[in-house]
């Protein structure tokens, strides 16, 4: 059932079993376990079924630090949230992103890559991947045309990537929702408060409005903020009614730890031969899989440094491309997701006749790497508010040496191994061949990939949640997606996310089941 | 002796000396020649780009910015013993491209205007550099 909050009387009480707040990737696949169950789910959206002026200008924010992407457009606020507009990338963690790594301050997730595997292959569902298959066999299986580089797999390996069409969970789950009799759907309806009772122990209360002038409240037994990482965090930390530091913020970690993606393109790779490199090409809207090319485990430990996967691209093309953070400017998504794709038509087209030219077996390497988990990169609040009241986003992005560190050996191993099978050698772009600059060049982007800000952990002075994704020190307040994240890892957040919200949607049923 | 006699034999016995040196001279040309470009990166780079990465190698080496020191060390053994003196272009080709193979094996590589390069390569650059400037 679908109600539009601000048709409601004012001071309406809304009640359920489970109240989902946000209507995104996270809170969706939520939403989707839980139809036809005996249990009355509520679920709240800020905007609408489309884009709305008013409702998107919630989202905007500061950013200080290193350069990013405006607030306002990194991020989509209505039915189906960013998935309205996402690329579809998608790969699960490695078991060594789970795991304790010395080198890698404030590692270590309290759950292993074992305990996700089961929902990683129900999530590929929600995304309408392929087979939960990340073997390069089997996919060779299939298609003998897709040859690897002859590099030596303990220490280069290929890491698959699966594409949705990409899954747009607005118009592809909206009928499903509305259709279920258990789930209440509330657009317009934002959360602007959560009330706990007196001793913070739990959530009694969300309080939601609207541009309409309209105020709700909605009771529910288990709240689950599913904003993404910037809005739950936002959210905990102006809910300072009763804990005046926000919710489950005794240790002042919420809105720490902020991840993204370093995006950026770091060298270059030259084979002296043509080579079938369809396992490393990627169509839009067609390719069903890729590779990438990652760093072993071993290898990562060895040299100490993170993870991250290159992806390879012609660089006749690639070369004429603008960064992505030059294009993604303005305040508009839906102009900057225009403007994005327009820049990857328009450098294809730039491209040289393919003739005999060295150009034509050159490839760029694309790194993407996770950032070191760091407490200065955060999001705090501003002294300035929206429009319904909430104060405003601050992020203050953050990068380590350890980020450009790893970009560079993580080239270098892939150069070192391309030498070595003698197949191609490896330029890297200037901005990594002094090994003591860690500064960053101006084209430095991310991959409007937000983790991190409520981190797991099963102590509570380490993190906001624990390893069911339930805030410490509230008994039914939980947070789902990747805000939950400990490290970010290589792959594109939002299939680990799914498979994390559909372990928590497990977890409460579990408990509902109990009681 | 006679005079004539003296300066037959004394002539003859110039060219008897000078004959090995001039073809010791000439193979060593035909050695140098077969040490560069190196052909790797000569199937990908112009000669612009090589000569860039050998300028680059003998900046950062200056005290190896000499064509016989390069020589030597082009055609040192793996252990860096003793100059090999393979003859011909292809024995020379094979002998280098197995050096260039272990350089990456045991990691001895170098990072030159970015390009990742055995040393044994940016020597061959560096060398093709001194000997086209």
């Amino acid at each position: 059932m679908h109600i539009d909050a601000r048709e409601l009387r004012s001071g309406s009480v809304i009640e359920g079993d489970i109240c989902i707040v946000g209507a995104g990737a996270a809170g969706l696949s939520i939403a989707l376990e839980w139809i036809n169950s005996p249990h009355k789910i509520i679920l709240l959206e800020g905007g609408g079924f489309e884009y709305d002026e008013k409702v998107q200008d919630l989202y905007d924010g500061k950013t200080t630090g290193q350069h990013y992407f405006p607030l306002r457009s990194a991020r989509l606020h209505y039915f189906g949230g960013t998935t309205g507009h996402w690329a579809g990338y998608c790969s699960t963690m490695d078991e060594i992103d789970f795991q304790k790594r010395d080198w890698v301050p404030y590692s270590g997730w309290p759950i292993t890559r074992k305990d996700l595997d089961p929902f990683y292959a129900r999530a590929q569902e929600n995304v309408e991947l392929g087979p939960y298959e990340y073997n390069l066999d089997y996919w060779q299986k299939k298609d003998p045309d897709l040859i690897p580089l002859p590099l030596d797999k303990n220490v280069v390996w290929n890491k698959i990537w699966q594409f949705s069409p990409p899954t747009r969970f607005g118009p592809k789950y909206r009928k499903r929702i509305e259709d279920a009799k258990n789930i209440q759907l509330y657009t317009y309806a934002n959360l602007t408060d959560i009330i706990s009772n007196e001793n913070v122990s739990a959530v009694k209360q969300v309080t939601v409005k609207n541009h309409a002038g309209k105020e709700h409240t909605v009771h529910a037994k288990y709240f689950i903020l599913a904003c993404g990482a910037i809005q739950n965090a936002r959210i905990l930390l102006a809910s300072n009614k009763q804990a005046p530091q926000g919710l489950g913020n005794d240790q002042g970690l919420v809105g720490r730890f902020f991840m993204e993606h370093l995006e950026i393109k770091s060298g270059e790779l030259w084979l002296d031969r043509p080579n079938s490199m369809k396992l490393y090409m990627m169509d839009f809207g067609r390719t069903k899989m890729r590779s990438e090319l990652a760093i072993s485990a071993e290898k990562q430990r060895e040299f100490k440094i993170l993870n991250g996967t290159v992806s390879l691209s012609p660089l006749a093309t690639a070369r004429n491309t603008r960064p992505i953070i030059d294009v993604w400017t303005g305040k508009d998504p839906r102009k900057d997701i225009v403007d994005l794709y327009q820049n990857f038509r328009k450098s294809d087209h730039a491209k040289p006749p393919a003739g005999a030219s060295p150009i034509d077996k050159a490839f760029q390497l694309f790194t993407r790497v996770e950032q070191a988990p760091n407490p200065s990169s955060r999001i705090t609040l501003d002294t300035e508010k929206d429009s319904l009241g909430m104060p405003r986003s601050i992020l203050n992005w953050i990068l380590t040496p350890l980020e450009k560190k790893s970009i560079r050996k993580i080239d270098e191993l892939i150069g070192q191994q391309a030498g070595l099978a003698g197949v191609a050698r490896v330029k890297l772009l200037e901005y990594l061949w002094d090994e003591n600059d860690y500064t960053w060049p101006s084209f430095t982007g991310g991959g409007w990939h937000h983790m991190g800000t409520t981190r797991m952990s099963e102590d509570s002075k380490a993190g906001v949640v624990d390893a069911d994704c339930r805030v410490h020190g509230i008994a039914n307040l939980y947070v789902a997606g990747s805000s939950c994240f400990v490290t970010a890892a290589a792959p594109n957040p939002t299939l680990t996310l799914i498979a994390l919200s559909i372990r928590l949607s497990d977890h409460l049923k579990g408990k509902l089941k109990r009681h | 002796m006679h005079r004539k006699s003296f300066i037959n034999i004394s002539f003859m016995g110039l060219a008897a000396m000078a004959i090995p040196l001039l073809d010791c001279a000439g193979r060593n040309r035909e050695i140098k020649k077969s040490l560069v470009p190196p052909a790797f990166l000569s199937r990908i780079c112009d000669a612009k780009t090589i000569r860039g990465i050998g300028v680059a190698y003998t900046s950062r080496f200056p005290v190896q910015a000499r064509e016989d020191l390069l020589m030597d060390l082009l055609l040192a053994d793996e252990a860096g013993q003793e100059p090999a003196r393979p003859s011909g272009e292809t024995v020379t080709a094979s002998f280098l491209e197995k050096k260039i193979q272990n350089d990456f094996t045991t990691g001895n590589t170098v990072v030159m205007n970015g390009w990742i390069l055995s040393v044994t390569e940016a020597q061959q650059a560096a060398l093709f550099s001194i000997m086209t400037s």
